[in-house]
């Protein structure tokens, strides 16, 4: 079986990059090339762990054969290390958001087809196998028609430069909008129509929204909201959350990705904790990943679907100055 | 203290039952619209088809109204006039203009009007707004609702006549609503989303708070099985759930038959009745005031007012 070169650029990203790489690693059509990061204490662990090539500037790490890198940094630089990387000719996985603005992610898209390279977007949620079977159900008719999605992406302030808008590029919308709305554009197969959104905040003593609401509506009629807020706090049992309620003519379904847990009450944490047991998500994004690299396969989550659910974390932003619905489709024609 | 019910569906029945269990009240006949006046016998209270002959007959103190919503009107305002104290279920009416001439005439006439806003007497939902005025959770960022029902409107017909309910939004919601303004004050503006198909009503409704708090209900008529509820809290300094099926004895059957088992001595709708004829004989204000269910009325009819114009609507525009 062929293999790949897969290089690591940026672990800004609290988590998700470690977890990728632990799965990376063990992959038998992988071989990591290195990791890039500006601060090598950041990747010391990992360095020491698995003897991997350290490379402190990204574009060095571009500069070798490498098929494919896996970009987790600060959303702000999304743009320009996807589009260096795309003229390197490297594959590309991205984290979510894809961007912060539509001309960028336009850019990234066109550049990534430009050097006929795939650009896949972080989406782990999709690869839950409690959502693929949902999915499954929904596109077999179970539920009937789709008439509304109730989800949730809640979490704790993420603080760093997650708070920062010149780095993040917004608060709570701007992180948790996406991850919701990309399992609503997959599971309605639908456009969006328009966005409204509520937003304050409320939670914590810092310059960006963490309570968002936003509304949406699809083309199809379907009608969506999604609580994106940091409204978590080191005393819940879990650190963020990822449900849905769906309403069909035929019935409801109601999802807790994380619902796969057992409850821990621990003296030394104070406080109870719910440890998840279910399918490791990441494992089957990064898989998802490599196996679309490896057999010259369309990736299952493009550039495409990145772009689609964070326009419509930015429209997010837009409502919130117009105090109504902005209508989708107008409001990305208006940015180009 | 002589009461009548008014009304002998599902509510009626509801209400003749909690007021048996009042000391010194007494259930003094029930007023049927129903083509069976059978169903009410097992109250050994004397059933009329006629609201005037019960009311000259029995002389009620109380008439508890539990007639269907586009009736309220017209039966709060016949019992004003013969000096009697009203209960009257929620929704308070189908529009303000009729729950102001609700309000004002039973002022006239010096009667009390009590609005059954139930949900603020559930110990669930009480326990939760003491937490909450306790400053458990600290101030609140989001809250959000959901109540699932199935169609009322399969049983009983007049439910499917918008016109008449109201729909889920103010016929089920409302409890909902009602209660985010009991727990967080004052409404700024309300936007609403709905969906209709056969024997299903859903509502989405985000409300923005004066002092920024945000809450988003569900509505749901339409839900295969029994009633769900829930309410969550999101405060800067804790969080709150509550949700029902929380009940301490779990009971697993073959036999389907059997009915469930009821584990609290207080059923909400007695500690209802209860506090609004302690009120009225002590003459002190209730928990929940005819304000209090005119505010309800009203962002349940922002939210109606939103969906159909597909837009944010203040409340202060609201009348």
């Amino acid at each position: 079986m062929k293999k790949i070169k897969v290089g690591m650029i940026s672990f800004a990203h609290a988590g998700h990059p470690d977890s990728y790489l632990s799965f990376l690693i063990n992959h038998p059509n992988v071989e990591i090339i290195g990791l890039a990061h500006h601060d090598k204490e950041r990747l010391q662990k990992h360095l020491d762990a698995y003897a991997l090539p350290y490379y402190a500037n990204y574009e060095e790490l571009l500069q070798t054969d490498c098929d494919a890198v896996i970009i987790c940094s600060e959303y702000v630089n999304h743009a320009k290390i996807v589009m260096e990387a795309a003229e390197a000719k490297k594959h590309i996985l991205c984290e979510k958001p894809l961007g912060l603005s539509i001309p960028e992610m336009r850019a990234m898209i066109k550049t990534c087809k430009e050097n006929n390279v795939q650009l896949m977007t972080a989406f782990p949620s999709r690869f839950s196998k409690p959502i693929q079977e949902v999915k499954k159900m929904i596109d077999r008719g179970g539920l009937g028609e789709v008439l509304a999605i109730k989800g949730t992406n809640r979490g704790v302030n993420p603080g760093s430069w997650f708070i920062d808008p010149l780095k993040s590029g917004g608060g709570a919308l701007m992180d948790h909008t996406v991850h919701v709305m990309d399992l609503m554009f997959w599971l309605t197969n639908s456009e969006v129509k328009d966005v409204y959104t509520e937003a304050s905040t409320k939670f914590n003593d810092i310059d960006v929204e963490d309570a968002g609401i936003v509304h949406v509506t699809f083309n199809n009629g379907t009608i969506g909201v999604i609580d994106t807020s940091w409204s978590l706090h080191e005393s819940f049992p879990r650190s963020f959350d990822l449900t849905l309620q769906i309403t069909g003519t035929k019935g409801s379904i109601f999802v807790d990705v994380l619902g796969q847990s057992n409850e821990l009450y621990s003296k030394e944490t104070k406080k109870a904790t719910w440890e998840f047991w279910g399918d490791n998500i990441d494992q089957y994004l990064v898989n998802a990943f490599v196996h679309a690299i490896v057999h010259n396969e369309q990736v299952p989550i493009t550039g495409e679907d990145g772009f689609n659910s964070t326009a419509v974390a930015l429209a997010t932003y837009e409502s919130l100055r117009m105090k109504e619905p902005v209508d989708y489709n107008s409001f990305i024609q208006s940015k180009l | 203290m002589k009461v009548a019910v008014l009304g002998s569906g599902f509510m009626g029945k509801t209400h003749a039952e909690a007021l048996k269990q009042i000391k010194n009240v007494e259930l003094v006949g029930i007023y049927t619209t129903s083509h069976n006046p059978q169903s009410v016998t097992s109250f050994d209270s004397p059933i009329y088809t006629s609201f005037d002959k019960l009311m000259m007959e029995q002389k009620p103190d109380i008439v508890s109204v539990c007639l269907p919503t586009h009736l309220h009107k017209q039966y709060v305002l016949k019992a004003a006039e013969l000096g009697v104290h009203i209960i009257c279920e929620k929704p308070i009416a189908l529009n303000l203009e009729d729950a102001r001439e609700m309000i004002s005439v039973c002022e006239e006439k010096k009667v009390k009007l009590f609005i059954g806003h139930v949900l603020r007497f559930f110990p669930e939902y009480h326990q939760l707004k003491t937490d909450v005025d306790t400053g458990k959770v600290g101030n609140i960022g989001v809250m959000h609702t959901r109540r699932a029902n199935d169609h009322p409107g399969i049983h009983h017909k007049w439910y499917n006549d918008y016109k008449k309910s109201g729909g889920v939004i103010l016929d089920l919601m409302i409890h909902d609503l009602d209660f985010m303004r009991y727990l967080n004050g004052e409404v700024k503006s309300v936007f609403a989303m709905n969906k209709r198909a056969d024997n299903l009503d859903y509502a989405l409704v985000t409300l923005l708070f004066e002092n920024d708090a945000i809450a988003n209900l569900e509505g749901l008529w339409g839900r295969p099985g029994s009633l769900e509820y829930s309410c969550e809290v999101y405060g800067d300094k804790g969080v709150l759930h509550l949700r029902n099926g929380k009940d301490p004895v779990k009971v697993s059957l073959h036999d389907k038959d059997i009915k469930t088992i009821n584990p609290l001595y207080n059923d909400p709708y007695y500690l209802q009745l209860s506090h609004f004829i302690t009120c009225l004989k002590d003459n002190e204000e209730p928990i929940v005031t005819t304000s209090d269910a005119y505010e309800a009325a009203k962002l349940s009819l922002a939210a109606l007012k939103s969906i159909n114009s597909s837009k944010p609507v203040l409340i202060k525009d609201v009348t």
